[in-house]
């Protein structure tokens, strides 16, 4: 038995991989540490045999030996079709070590390499030129690894350059995910409903009991929300849990109609607080479709995850401000609701929301139980 | 008792996790290595005693001592494109490309280099740029078969009926031929003239055996889809002539090969297509025959095909979204996503084919105005499809 398993291995590994037929890709990776700068590049062997031959005896079949055979050329070749340059020049690429893969679409010659500039750099330029004059939709798929912070482009004719400052990673992340938070809050129409309808009450009785205890009762409760659903962005952007977006969309719908129906008759009580966590944690669902699973780890997904978080919550507290001064003056200067008694507003609207939220909930909780 | 129970429990929980870890790792980076063996295959290629890609070869050394030489970079672009094609290959389709490099992005280029650039803009999906191409060409040539030919393939797999059924009539006035035929009875099928078009290729198809052995498979494939949408038996028959006239055409092994997934025939899959899964669209239809036949390399095959569409994507190409859609749907089980990749489909092609997609992402998913979208489509064109028209009945409206 244990022969048969062993003569099976044999097997499975001499018998030559299925290459598939996809478009030509290398994959170029460059990694910047406190030792230095290194590269890897994954050139497929389909492309180095057009552009240098490798296939010496012509028989169809690439060999190890013949790829060795042809190391010379395939780093010369693959070596004048990349500029690196940084430090206050162009750098020296010297080969290391070659080796082998297999991607998706076959063998590849694995070409390692250090990078030594005039001048330690505060940042890289990269021209890429593998392949063009053969195949004009060859891409080179950059990575560059600047201890930790990933930064990934596709390389191709129209785009062979590449340039990178090393630190900025984090920054420029964070700032790409805020502008990301607050697109995403604006464009929201359920999340900006469950807002006002969260907030109304304090917003109402702004007068009475003057605009900082209000301040402050709106400050929590947006903060008690942010922070709920800071936890659910997380975990569903770090792929531990996964809710479909028609479940959460349905229940988003439900909050907004709960917390509507406490605005109109108060069944809640003082457990509002609770309300703005524990819907927070729902609405995180759905910020997480909009951010998708991340592929980053360590520093730059903590600058992404609180930059998307910071996004929303600057888009709040704007609005939750804009709100309340608005309210302060219409009401300061006894500007009253014509034929309204001033009761009546916080119960109209959010008997309107409810009406609108209901039949989103229905509509949306409709199709998950009655479509086979 | 019950807490050794537990901890074993526990121990092949962390055990399974451990191998899941391991699964993902490996899938995720894989690790370069230094073959223990010289003899080691690392890759297949085209032997270089191809007559193909002698050729090839021949012509490319000959155009590098004459670079500007434009009729000699048309034939070799041509013989290139022709494996890309053939063999579903898109690199041959760059290479044809980058042959033409020289002259690509000319507005006016000369007629034949203009009419070869459509065709590769078409394997490349790029729809709209093929069609400026080729109309800007019939502006000049109007009696330009090729032009009209390729312009009919075009505007039927964007959707646009009336433009294909205009192109095949053009076809027909300059070269009454089994070409013009095919073309007519593939647009007038899946327009509400089902029967008529099968009656006349099929007669077209017997009376005059195409020469061009291409010609009489992609006929006889036409001829076949148009039985197999009607629920004819006879489409057996056909895809097995049009296989016999041109044996390794992929189109027609994959049209073949739903045909017999549809009609429960999973083994006939993995006979008709044993050692052919380097092409994507013949691996999906592998995949699903294993999985329908219970072996045991159903799973070995869906994670090869998880890793292609996911280099694919890598690079930002989307040739796969009909095959990738079915890929999630069937072999992943995730309607949603294969919803949103048969909608992103839909926007660049409108086939029967894409429709069925759509339809079944929509149905699994549960996506009312999807259904209706396809229930129209289908009332409209008047296409007559039976897989489709059942699947519309069991569909909620």
């Amino acid at each position: 038995m244990k022969a048969l398993l062993a003569a099976l291995l044999v097997l499975l590994l001499a018998a030559p991989p299925a290459a598939a037929h996809l478009s030509s890709d290398s994959y170029l990776r460059i990694d910047v540490s406190d030792r230095g700068i290194a590269g890897q590049w994954d050139i497929a062997l389909r492309d180095l045999d057009v552009a240098v031959g490798i296939d010496a005896n012509g028989d169809g079949d690439i060999t190890w030996g013949e790829v060795k055979a042809k190391r010379r050329e395939i780093e010369a070749y693959a070596f004048s079709h990349l500029t690196v340059s940084g430090g206050g020049g162009d750098c020296a690429l010297s080969p290391t070590a070659e080796l082998a893969d297999q991607h998706a679409d076959g063998g590849y010659a694995v070409l390692r390499f250090d990078i030594r500039c005039p001048a330690k750099p505060s940042a890289l330029s990269l021209r890429y030129r593998l392949l063009f004059d053969l195949d004009p939709t060859h891409r080179g798929l950059l990575t560059v690894n600047d201890h930790g912070a990933a930064h990934t482009a596709i390389l191709g004719p129209d785009r062979p350059g590449y340039s990178v400052a090393f630190g900025a990673g984090q920054t420029a992340g964070f700032l790409s995910f805020l502008r990301l938070g607050i697109e995403h809050i604006v464009g929201g129409r359920d999340h900006l409903l469950f807002l006002a309808v969260l907030l109304m009450p304090a917003l109402g009785h702004v007068r009475r009991r003057g605009i900082w205890a209000s301040l402050l009762e709106a400050g929590t409760l947006l903060s008690l929300f942010t922070a709920a659903h800071a936890v659910t962005v997380t975990l569903a952007a770090l792929r531990i849990i996964e809710v479909p977006a028609r479940i959460s969309e349905a229940a988003i719908a439900f909050s907004i109609a709960v917390t509507a129906a406490d605005n109109i008759r108060p069944f809640l009580g003082n457990r509002r607080g609770v309300i703005a966590f524990g819907f927070g944690l729902i609405h995180g669902l759905g910020f997480a479709s909009a951010l998708g699973p991340l592929a980053l780890r360590g520093w730059p997904l903590v600058a992404a995850l609180v930059g998307f978080n910071t996004g929303i919550e600057l888009v709040q507290l704007t609005l939750a401000l804009i709100a309340f001064a608005v309210m302060f003056l219409v009401t300061g200067r006894g500007i009253r609701m014509p034929r309204l008694p001033a009761g009546a507003l916080l119960p109209l609207t959010s008997l309107v929301i409810f009406g609108f939220s209901a039949y989103w909930f229905i509509d949306r909780s409709f199709l998950l139980v009655t479509l086979p | 008792m019950e807490q050794a129970v537990i901890r074993t429990q526990a121990k092949i929980s962390a055990l399974i996790v451990l191998a899941a870890a391991g699964v993902t790792a490996r899938q995720g980076d894989a690790a370069p290595f230094v073959p223990p063996d010289d003899n080691q295959v690392l890759q297949r290629v085209l032997p270089s005693a191809d007559p193909r890609l002698r050729a090839i070869r021949d012509k490319s050394a000959v155009l590098a001592q004459h670079p500007g030489d434009l009729d000699l970079a048309v034939d070799l672009a041509a013989r290139q494109l022709s494996i890309g094609v053939a063999e579903a290959d898109p690199r041959f389709v760059g290479y044809a490309q980058g042959t033409l490099a020289p002259w690509w992005r000319e507005p006016e280029p000369p007629v034949p280099l203009r009419v070869l650039r459509a065709r590769i803009l078409q394997a490349q999906h790029d729809f709209p740029a093929a069609k400026r191409d080729l109309r800007a060409v019939l502006a000049i040539d109007p009696d330009h078969v090729d032009a009209h030919l390729v312009l009919a393939g075009v505007s039927e797999t964007t959707g646009d009926l009336a433009a294909a059924r205009t192109a095949c009539d053009d076809l027909a006035r300059i070269r009454p031929t089994l070409a013009a035929t095919a073309c007519a009875a593939s647009v007038d099928s899946v327009s509400g003239h089902a029967e008529q078009a099968y009656d006349a290729l099929e007669v077209a198809t017997a009376r005059a055996p195409a020469r061009d052995p291409s010609l009489q498979c992609w006929a006889l494939t036409i001829l076949a889809e148009i039985a197999q949408r009607r629920g004819d038996p006879a489409a057996d028959g056909h895809f097995k002539d049009a296989l016999a006239a041109s044996p390794a055409d992929v189109y027609t092994l994959t049209a073949y090969a739903d045909y017999l997934l549809d009609q429960k025939r999973p083994a006939d899959v993995t006979r008709l297509l044993a050692g052919k899964n380097r092409i994507d669209a013949l691996l999906l239809r592998l995949a699903l025959a294993a999985r329908d036949s219970g072996a045991s390399d159903a799973g070995a095959y869906a994670d090869e095909l998880a890793a292609r569409y996911a280099a694919a994507r890598a690079r930002g190409e989307q040739l796969h979204l009909r095959d990738e859609s079915r890929f999630e749907l069937e072999l992943r089980h995730q309607p949603q996503r294969a919803l949103e990749l048969a909608r992103q489909n839909w926007e660049m092609q409108r086939t029967p084919l894409d429709a069925r997609i759509y339809l079944e992402a929509a149905t699994a998913a549960k996506d009312a105005p999807s259904i209706r979208l396809i229930a129209d489509w289908t009332a409209n064109t008047g296409l007559e499809d039976r897989t489709l028209h059942d699947m519309l009945a069991k569909a909620p409206a």
